[in-house]
């Protein structure tokens, strides 16, 4: 092996190590410790007993599955959005594309916080929402801090993720083989779905985990423009970390949110892998 | 006129019969009509107002170089391009503004174009399986095809693992699948390595007289056309400069630029003298031409390999010199530089010719004689 290949294979084995296996290992370390009244407030011991009750506390379960819930109605409503707007953006012409990507990825030129501030303006009782509706006529409704502001804090921000993905697969989508569907006799509707769709399902399925993995554990956005019963699983780490000062409990959930993150994508990859093997067979 | 209505289309397409022997007794029958058919993109016209009539049953080949609007034909006939003016008439009825997915027509696109996660029985069944035909049918006809392409015991696969002459047949079975009147193949031997084009050529041919379907296929390659077509058609620049057997396009070139196209080596400008039976070139001399025609300005071909070097009695002969020779294999060509810029390309067989230098004659019987118009 030469010297440039083992130094570029060091650099990234330690930056994983370094960055990712460390700070895993003493999250760990701190889920099996004991709560204690010092600094840092716990005392090292090999005790289970968080993870038993991370598990089976009707709060972190609830507030578990609440995660899951939002997580994947958020998703759902991302693809159901984002599909559209990324198969535009493939069919659009040569010099639309770079345009419309940009227009896609400009709110990141802005902070994540700003904006969801900025929406906050928008979605207030005398926001800007409300000021438009009243000015049509119609009675103003509450927005913010409700579970509508929150899964649109959650589908603005995280619909990128979807729709680059599974604009960079439909992009590549050979225009011969829509030609040739439709040349066998299938309708512009059987076209996309008997090939346009499952020729883009790894896109679909990347976006679907770059979507529900941050969603799952997202803390600023429900704790921003969700309502008080918006207790999602980031929030209620956030308040074991910081408010009860419970260390050990709040890296045992992290730890349970990191199985059920890699449960997930697993599940999708074997389900796509299912989905190819199994494709559709002459009927 | 009569609108084709998806019903028709649909009813057309679930009789499946053979048709090949209803095809001989017909043999003559128009199953294709192209009036001034005119396609722009832009500012560019690919098709002028073109004229083309296609026999039921035969193999049609189309030649062109690129730019000549061979490729632009079939993806109008097949709906891909929607024509400015014109009409495109199958069976009587014009279909040329009819979307793809209802049109009776199919093709075989250069690529194959296969669906990649489709097996290849599912790719077979495409078309009957769109055209409404039931499963148990399906599957019998997906059989069916694939014993046709020789492809028993691939079905299950996916395109890419086959070879590319595989896929090539997979792309052809597909395209024969829902028994179109007219199948369009859009270069498919192109992707075929050199070997295994000629054989593929041949067992093409077979199956079209085989099945007896209407094939237009497109080309670039003028020996793949002489050797597959009942007819070719030679493009140029959105229009058939000429259509015919196989054996009058190569004779009897149209014009200069089918000449060119047909391989003809030598193309000297010159005059037809009155009488017609003579044509003056400059810097070679009279040349005694077989077939009368108009005097004045004109073209003279004579195909390389028909000229000889050395004096034949009753030729026209020429002196020059001869500048030089390229081999190519089984034959050599030499240049001769007959007076001024004016050359002669000359072929022989390479067995058993001569090594030839200096100052030569070069002979061509006046039966070799090409004129077109200037």
């Amino acid at each position: 092996m030469s010297f440039a290949r083992v130094l570029s294979l060091a650099l990234s084995w330690a930056w994983l190590l370094l960055f990712s296996m460390l700070p895993l290992g003493i999250i760990l370390v701190i889920a099996l410790a004991r709560p204690a009244d010092t600094v840092p407030p716990f005392g090292f011991a090999v005790d289970p007993g968080n993870f038993a009750i991370a598990a089976s506390d009707e709060l972190y379960r609830s507030a578990f599955w609440l995660s899951l819930r939002t997580a994947s109605v958020s998703t759902v409503m991302c693809l159901l959005i984002g599909y559209p707007m990324a198969l535009a953006v493939a069919r659009a012409g040569e010099r639309w594309r770079g345009p419309l990507l940009l227009a896609l990825m400009l709110p990141f030129w802005t902070g994540f916080l700003m904006r969801i501030n900025a929406w906050i303006g928008m979605l207030r009782d005398d926001g800007w929402i409300n000021a438009a509706l009243t000015f049509l006529g119609f009675a103003p409704v509450r927005l913010l801090y409700t579970d509508t502001a929150l899964y649109i804090g959650m589908v603005y921000t995280y619909l990128p993720f979807m729709v680059l993905p599974v604009y960079a697969r439909l992009a590549k989508l050979d225009a011969t083989l829509l030609e040739a569907a439709a040349d066998l006799g299938a309708s512009p509707f059987r076209a996309f779905s008997r090939v346009t769709l499952p020729l883009s399902l790894p896109g679909i399925a990347a976006g679907v985990a770059l979507v529900f993995i941050p969603c799952v554990g997202e803390y600023v956005i429900p704790e921003l423009l969700g309502g008080p019963g918006a207790q999602l699983i980031g929030r209620v780490m956030w308040e074991e970390f910081f408010e009860n000062r419970d260390w050990p409990m709040a890296s045992s959930l992290a730890w349970l949110l990191l199985m059920v993150l890699v449960v997930v994508p697993v599940c999708v990859r074997a389900a796509v892998r299912v989905g190819r093997g199994t494709g559709p067979r002459p009927r | 006129m009569e609108k084709p209505g998806n019903d028709g289309w649909r009813i057309a397409h679930r009789s499946f019969q053979p048709v090949g022997i209803a095809c001989k007794r017909r043999q003559l029958n128009e199953i294709l009509r192209i009036v001034g058919l005119t396609v722009r993109y832009g500012t560019v016209t690919t098709l002028d107002r073109l004229e083309l009539s296609v026999r039921r049953g035969e193999l049609f080949v189309l030649l062109g170089g690129s730019g000549s609007g061979k490729t632009t034909l079939p993806r109008a006939i097949g709906g891909f391009v929607t024509p400015a003016e014109g009409s495109i008439t199958l069976d009587g009825v014009d279909f040329s503004r009819v979307p793809p997915h209802r049109r009776p027509v199919n093709t075989v696109f250069q690529s194959g174009a296969l669906f990649p996660h489709l097996s290849v029985a599912a790719n077979i069944g495409f078309g009957p399986r769109q055209r409404g035909m039931a499963r148990a049918a399906v599957a019998a006809r997906v059989a069916e095809l694939l014993a046709l392409a020789r492809l028993e015991g691939y079905g299950a696969r996916r395109p890419h693992e086959l070879s590319g002459g595989q896929q090539q047949r997979v792309a052809l079975a597909r395209g024969l699948a829902a028994e179109p009147s007219l199948l369009l193949l859009d270069e498919p031997l192109s992707a075929l390595d050199r070997g295994l084009r000629a054989e593929t050529a041949a067992e093409l041919v077979r199956l079209q007289k085989r099945l007896g379907t209407t094939f237009i296929q497109v080309t670039h390659d003028q020996q793949e056309a002489l050797t597959m077509a009942d007819r070719i058609g030679v493009m140029q620049a959105g229009r058939m400069a000429q259509v015919g057997t196989p054996r009058e396009v190569f004779e009897l070139p149209a014009s200069r630029f089918v000449a060119e196209f047909m391989g003809v080596g030598n193309l000297w400008d010159g005059t037809v003298l009155a009488g017609g039976l003579t044509m003056a070139v400059p810097s070679i001399g009279v040349i005694r031409l077989a077939a009368s025609a108009p005097p004045g300005p004109a073209v003279l071909g004579v195909r390389a390999e028909r000229i000889r070097i050395g004096a034949i009695p009753e030729a026209n002969q020429i002196t020059g010199v001869l500048e030089r020779t390229v081999y190519a294999g089984e034959t050599v060509t030499h240049s001769v530089r007959l007076g001024g810029a004016t050359m002669a390309q000359v072929t022989e067989p390479a067995h058993g010719a001569a090594s030839r230098e200096g100052a030569v004659t070069v002979s061509f019987p006046p039966s070799a004689c090409m004129v077109f118009p200037a």
